[in-house]
């Protein structure tokens, strides 16, 4: 009855497949921008007469303050935004992977230095550290911004790992391997990870959707990507001064914003059930 | 008659939370080139630790295990992978001990893999035999664990161990989790294994009704000691020991011959 | 003598998702047990005598489907209403399954698990609930009753967790307890035990028990009668002496060579 694999369960599940297609659909956007975009995102036609225009069959999402096209600068803008959030998340993730199996693996002082260095971070607001080291440094390029956002951002996937392998290391199957004489490298690579891949999968989901906002934030606030290179944060943060009187530039970049993280929560809890149901016993 | 593995003053130790607790408490044991020992008590009384113990699964407090004539607990390097060639293990629960997530195939050939034995079309083939020896078509190797029975697991698990060629083997509750009549299936493959490869079992049980099948000589564990250690026939008819006369009367005592034996086994 | 529980033609199949025909896991099973009898169901792995204890509980998963009858104490089971139906359970109709670990609440104290059968079933007193929980789990043979009931399932060994689950079974005093494989998870010593507890409650309560197992050497020292079930059939119903001394199908015979010892014993 649980014949089917983790990522067979999630496959079959109509919700993660949605999930799936609009995550997809974003990166596609943000990979295609150049090609998809009418216009170019920073070239301001008319500041005067094509101003803070409606959305039009020409300009489907409107124009901002500057006469520039929103929906070319939401697309381009997910490059930025996206990007930085997919480094950010792969770096927390191999990194929290990394220390996490090492802990488990090795033990002794490694597990203790990491378990350590863990339980003091995670007690620390991430936003607020993370604007504390901007406001000292200025803002950040968006290759500094994923070196700070994935660099603060594996604790919670270092605690998953490291419980995860530490389980696994006590079953049967390790055991076995381990007496007929498998490497420590061949356990981890052969056996942990792959058991543990799921849950990794879930920690990335989760990072995924923390780090958009995260970005977004600190562009909102001016921190984090600078104009004219538009970003889901600052886009929205020019939009904000027309609030009431210019309501596409608010909604759309909010929407584009939603839209990802709840695709990626939505994918993140699915990946939940999917391995939960593996566990049932049949 | 010499001993392929000699246990010396063998103690485990784990640390509880505020005390030392001995899981094997001064355990001396020698078993004999080709004959099947079996290791009984209650769960919990130690007999786990003592099969991981000699395969360098955990770490001993103190004491010696002695392999053919050298101490496993000093080996290193080249002499340890050797060593993990000669002695195997199969567990008891064949869900567990199965990677779920690869193919009987790779199971089977991990060993040979490991300690690079033969190229692969050749482990492959390897692979094949093993599993008919074991009484499996060799187009198991295709399949997942969750594909297959208990019983077919614990055939796999055998065929893994018997991949690098070992000389002993320690079987962990190996029939315990399993079903009266594949077990017995199981026990008739083992026997004919150690006949043909002439394997040293340790046979590690709570049963004493599945030792009494096939044990040469039964040693009794209570409480993390040795208690009592006898040819399987001299125990089962004086036992020496209260904990070996505790596990003979959980043995359900069927009425075969009511009119015969009354009560008696 | 009129039976209490009357089993005709019970049919159980399941559909898989995969497949268009459905998989047969009962044929035409029938059989009979009267209050207070002790009878065994022998069978292997598969034989489909788990789904027969949970087809009797009115358990099946929802893709399973059962037909025939079922009797029980003027009831058809298979017919009744799921309200109905759960009112029987505990009170008339009780079962304990193989893993005691997993057949309770980990994030429940075992005492308030046992009052908890209680108060489904109408005790409204949580304190008296509490008290007859605690009586009962020292009637299961739960040394230091009172303390050992505000353990959780996994501060206590196995044995302890199976007594806990039988104290549940028989706190209203079932006319019918169903235990399947009850003792398969645990140590041999701690089988004799709690095999001793059954034999015990069922005596004295003068209930019926129907035990489940692939090991005759269980039934056979508990139970008067057996029945041997074979991929989802009743191949044998007859007393378990006679079982023992001259089965008469093959399968049975393997099921009783399995637990014969090795030489005539001495």
């Amino acid at each position: 009855m649980s014949g089917a694999t983790t990522w067979q369960r999630l496959r079959d599940d109509a919700a993660a497949r949605t999930a799936g297609a609009v995550l997809g659909a974003v990166i596609l956007a943000a990979l295609f921008a150049p090609w998809l975009a009418p216009f170019d995102p920073t070239v301001q036609p008319d500041p005067v007469s094509l101003r803070l225009l409606a959305p039009t069959p020409t300009h489907p999402m409107g124009t901002d303050a500057f006469s520039r096209d929103v929906l070319s600068r939401l697309l381009h803008g997910a490059r930025i935004s996206l990007g930085v959030a997919a480094g950010a998340m792969l770096l927390s993730v191999v990194l929290g992977t990394t220390l996490g199996a090492l802990a488990a693996v090795i033990g002794g002082w490694v597990d203790a230095v990491v378990s350590g260095l863990v339980d003091v971070l995670i007690a620390m607001p991430r936003l607020l550290v993370v604007i504390a080291l901007v406001a000292t440094f200025g803002a950040l390029s968006p290759g500094w911004l994923v070196l700070l956002i994935g660099g603060s951002g594996w604790l919670t996937t270092a605690r998953i790992v490291r419980a995860e392998f530490r389980d696994h290391l006590q079953r049967d199957y390790v055991l076995a391997a381990r007496a007929l004489g498998a490497s420590r490298r061949r356990i981890i690579w052969r056996h942990l990870l792959p058991a543990v891949a799921p849950q990794i999968g879930v920690a990335a989901a989760l990072a995924l959707a923390a780090v958009i906002p995260l970005e977004a934030a600190l562009s909102f606030v001016g921190l984090g990507v600078q104009p004219p290179m538009p970003s889901w944060g600052n886009i929205l943060m020019d939009g904000t001064d027309y609030l009431t009187t210019a309501w596409w530039l608010v909604v759309f970049p909010v929407t584009a914003i939603a839209l990802t993280v709840g695709a990626a929560l939505v994918l993140a809890d699915r990946l939940r059930v999917a391995i939960a149901g593996g566990e049932r016993t049949p | 008659m010499t001993a392929l593995l000699e246990l010396r003053h063998l103690t485990v130790e784990y640390a509880a939370r505020d005390r030392r607790a001995p899981a094997v408490d001064d355990l001396s044991l020698a078993i004999s080139r080709g004959e099947t020992l079996a290791l009984v008590g209650e769960s919990g009384c130690g007999k786990t630790s003592v099969g991981r113990a000699i395969l360098r699964l955990l770490e001993p407090t103190a004491g010696s295990i002695l392999f053919d004539g050298e101490d496993v607990r000093t080996m290193r390097g080249d002499v340890l992978q050797r060593f993990r060639r000669r002695a195997q293990v199969v567990f008891q629960d064949p869900n567990a001990s199965l990677d779920p997530r690869m193919r009987i195939g790779e199971i089977v050939r991990e060993g040979i893999d490991i300690h690079a034995l033969m190229p692969r079309p050749k482990a492959e083939l390897r692979v094949a035999h093993l599993l008919e020896e074991v009484g499996l078509p060799a187009s198991t190797a295709a399949r997942f664990p969750h594909e297959c029975s208990g019983g077919e697991r614990q055939r796999i698990a055998i065929a893994r161990a018997l991949a690098v060629e070992p000389e002993f083997l320690i079987l962990d509750e190996a029939v315990s989790a399993l079903d009266v009549l594949v077990r017995q299936q199981v026990l008739q493959l083992l026997a004919t294994l150690q006949s043909r490869r002439k394997l040293t079992y340790l046979f590690i049980a709570h049963d004493l009704a599945v030792v009494e099948r096939v044990a040469t000589r039964v040693a009794v564990m209570h409480r993390g000691r040795l208690v009592e250690c006898a040819p399987t026939r001299q125990l089962f008819s004086a036992p020496a020991a209260d904990a070996t006369r505790a596990l003979l009367a959980a043995i359900p005592r069927i009425p075969w011959e009511t009119r015969a034996s009354g009560e008696g086994r | 003598m009129t039976a209490l529980l009357q089993v005709e033609g019970l049919c159980v199949s399941v559909a898989h998702p995969g497949n268009s025909d459905p998989v047969s896991l009962l044929r035409d099973v029938r059989f009979a047990l009267s209050p207070g009898e002790t009878v065994g169901v022998l069978g292997a792995s598969g034989s489909g005598k788990t789904t027969l204890a949970l087809a009797l509980m009115g358990l099946l998963p929802r893709d399973f489907t059962a037909t025939g009858a079922v009797h029980f104490d003027g009831h058809e089971l298979l017919s009744l209403s799921e309200g109905a139906r759960r009112s029987l359970r505990a009170r008339r109709i009780s079962i304990v399954f193989q893993e005691p670990l997993t057949a309770l609440n980990p994030r429940q104290r075992i005492g308030a698990q046992v009052a908890e059968v209680a108060r489904a079933h109408g005790e409204r007193n949580a304190t008296r609930a509490h008290r007859l929980a605690v009586e009962m789990l020292s009637r299961t043979g739960l040394d230091d009753a009172d303390e050992r009931a505000h353990r959780f399932p996994h501060e206590v060994s196995g044995g302890e967790r199976q007594r806990a689950l039988l104290a549940m079974a028989l706190l209203l005093d079932p006319a019918l307890l169903i235990a399947d494989e009850p003792t398969s998870a645990l140590d041999v010593t701690v089988q004799a035990q709690v095999l001793q507890l059954l034999r015990a409650q069922q005596r004295e309560r003068g209930m019926a028990l129907l035990l489940v197992s692939h090991d005759l050497g269980v039934i056979a020292t508990t139970c008067a009668r057996t029945i041997v079930l074979h991929e989802g059939h009743v191949i044998e119903d007859t007393p378990t002496r006679q079982l023992l001394a001259a089965p008469e199908q093959p399968q049975s015979r393997a099921l009783v060579d399995a637990v014969r010892p090795p030489e005539p014993a001495p």
